[in-house]
């Protein structure tokens, strides 16, 4: 019998139209011998949608149409077999079950660990990185300090909440001149895909920086900028005992990758885009440093699953610091994994068996204990 | 990299440090076919991935081959390599010569692992066994009733209808190879692998059901199974961690983990 994947996208997040590409990607790679995909689509203000509406991506060139061609879902339960069931808005009391959910959400509610706290909760399988490790590769507050922790290369940087900000903008600006120098970046801590992010050259950059990213995140952070910047990507794929692809190098013509060049140039395909050099042109022993840093970044989280680690690395000296980890990367990596010899379709068949992995060990796990603590005389509660 | 063995050109690619693993591949397909594995094998080991006569980039034989020929290429080409402490993985077809390898116990190969590996023949079900005598039957009718050129193009046309997709897709000396290698049945050579054995089978293969892994299982005296889930006929690519893992941790067995 077909295995149900439910396929998770979009969501309240500023890589929405991002995630429908990965979800469509996903949608053409994986085996249909093997599995039946559900489409759900969580739209921008939170709403999910299902049906085969949301299997073809010239449909999502119009967002509005889309509650007239979907069936909304308006309850989520489990099934004593452990399906996931979706209760669809009808007349008919419809319902739709998955076997395991699969979410393609990057950023904000998806890869940040709220979604996979709702299949926790609903005791699903799911593919990819759990609740604590999603959490902790979206605040790049917490990721630094955890690297940190492990011993991991990182560049100097330093963070500050909003309100730091503004109520003492004069000690803020004197405390990141003192630690960092210029050219320095400004990011949103919990962002991805650059969006919100400058780079400064001086304090009236510096200034302009904080004004955009403040709107993006409660924390901010201050990061020295590697000049001679090369930008190695490498990706890691398992659970306790990950393998890493092989690196590519991300050019870019702009002095940072920002949201257009990232994901916009050359139309909307991702591996035709201009910069992406598979693999990275660097010798087999800095490759071998790169692809070692990789999983001990995707360990220091305790990530699962899958990852894309981004290392700057300072093409003079080139010593190497790993920049970030995404937890769901733009088009999971694919493209790194069939360089390394793994097709897309299977890239997916090894994602799922890596979750059922997972979901077979945490159910052993002892989750409830036999205790009369309830029946004894607790002090302060009177008993009748 | 080339090297010729009996006058056939054989295409292979090395790298890594270490013991000696080399990889077979199986029918239809080429060294390619193993790259995960000898792209993440090649940190510990010292991984030969070739292409067998017939296949990929190496010489397509003169005749045909069978798979005693097949073992004796693959010997030849090991020496010439002079390999010494290796280990053979071989997956479907190639499991085939690295169980004719191993049967005669080669003091050099220290382990062997057969990833869904051909070598066991079924006994046919009865719906392949009536779809083989209409085959035979029409094949008699051509040849009596057609004559001339047509005669071949018929049977072209009943071979493309009643044959394997492996039989289709080959074509010459290697349709010939294949009805050649396919018939021969490794069983009675399996209580004879003294080298220890790792067998690893994807639970769903289709084309090598996992009964044959059980059976390889209690044949081979020093063998060792690992079924698994979820995976087809080319494990590796399903479940790579889990297939790789098993790998590593036997070879560490093998050669210690000093490596």
């Amino acid at each position: 019998m077909k295995r149900k994947v439910g396929l998770f996208f979009g969501s309240k997040s500023v890589e929405h139209e991002i995630s429908i590409i990965t979800a469509m990607q996903v949608l053409n790679a994986i085996d249909k011998e093997k599995y039946e995909i559900i489409p759900v689509y969580i739209s921008k203000s939170g709403e999910f949608f299902t049906g085969d509406y949301l299997k073809d991506i010239k449909n999502f060139r119009n967002l509005s149409l889309i509650p007239k061609n979907s069936q909304k879902i308006v309850n989520l339960k489990l099934n004593s077999k452990n399906k996931l069931i979706f209760e669809l808005e009808s007349i008919f009391n419809k319902k739709i079950e998955i076997d395991i959910a699969f979410s393609t959400i990057h950023g904000t509610y998806g890869e940040d660990g709220k979604i996979q706290g709702i299949f926790e909760m609903l005791n699903i399988p799911y593919v990819g990185a759990d609740v604590a490790s999603s959490a902790l590769g979206m605040d790049k507050v917490l990721m630094k300090e955890i690297f940190k922790a492990n011993n991991l290369p990182i560049v100097n940087h330093l963070w500050i909440k909003r309100e730091e900000w503004e109520n003492e903008k004069e000690n803020v600006i004197k405390m990141v001149e003192e630690k960092i120098n210029y050219p320095l970046f400004i990011k949103p801590a919990n962002l991805g895909s650059s969006i919100g992010i400058t780079k400064a050259y001086d304090r009236e950059s510096l200034i302009k920086g904080v004004e955009i990213a403040k709107y993006y995140d409660r924390k901010i952070i201050f990061e020295e900028s590697i000049e001679n910047l090369r930008e190695i990507n490498c990706s890691v794929l398992g659970n306790d005992e990950p393998i890493a692809s092989v690196c590519e190098e991300v050019k870019s013509s702009k002095d940072f990758l920002d949201y257009e060049s990232k994901y916009k140039s050359k139309s909307d395909n991702f591996i035709k885009k201009f910069g992406h050099i598979i693999p990275a042109n660097i010798s087999d022993i800095k490759t071998k440093e790169i692809q070692d840093l990789a999983i001990k970044a995707f360990k220091a989280i305790d990530c699962k699953g899958i990852a894309r680690i981004d290392f700057l690395m300072d093409s003079s000296s080139e010593k190497v610091y790993v920049n970030e980890i995404n937890t769901m990367p733009g088009a999971i990596s694919f493209y790194l994994w069939e360089a390394s010899g793994i097709p897309f379709t299977n890239l997916i068949d090894n994602l799922i068996n890596l979750a059922y992995e997972i979901y077979e060990d945490k159910n052993k796990n002892i989750t409830s204990i036999d205790t009369d603590v309830l029946l004894q005389d607790i002090r302060g509660v009177k008993r009748t | 990299m080339f090297v010729e063995i009996d006058g056939l050109k054989i295409f292979y690619n090395i790298d890594g440090n270490g013991y000696p693993v080399i990889l077979l591949h199986g029918w239809g397909a080429n060294s390619d076919s193993l790259y995960p594995l000898y792209n993440y094998l090649k940190n510990n080991y010292y991984v030969i991935n070739l292409d067998l006569p017939g296949f990929g980039r190496s010489d397509i034989p003169l005749k045909s081959l069978n798979g005693e020929d097949y073992k004796n290429i693959i010997l030849k080409f090991i020496n010439h390599l002079n390999l010494k402490n290796y280990t053979i993985i071989g997956h479907s077809f190639g499991g085939r010569i690295g169980i004719r390898i191993a049967k005669e116990n080669p003091i050099e190969l220290k382990s062997l692992i057969l990833i869904d590996s051909a070598g066991i023949r079924e006994k046919k079900k009865v719906k392949q066994k009536i779809s083989e005598s209409t085959f035979k039957f029409l094949k008699k009718m051509v040849l009596k009733t057609i004559k001339g050129k047509n005669q071949e193009k018929f049977l072209d046309k009943l071979r493309n209808i009643f044959g394997s997709t492996d039989y289709k897709s080959q074509k010459g000396v290697m349709r010939e190879t294949l009805v050649k290698v396919v018939n021969e049945d490794l069983t009675s050579y399996l209580k004879d692998i003294k080298t220890k054995t790792l067998i690893i089978w994807g639970e769903k293969d289709k084309e090598l059901p996992v009964k044959h892994a059980y059976i390889m299982n209690s044949l081979i005296k020093n063998s060792k199974l690992v079924i698994i889930k979820n995976a087809g006929h080319f494990p590796f690519l399903d479940n790579l961690i889990k297939v790789l893992n098993s790998i590593e941790s036997f070879l560490e067995e093998i050669y210690g983990s000093n490596i």
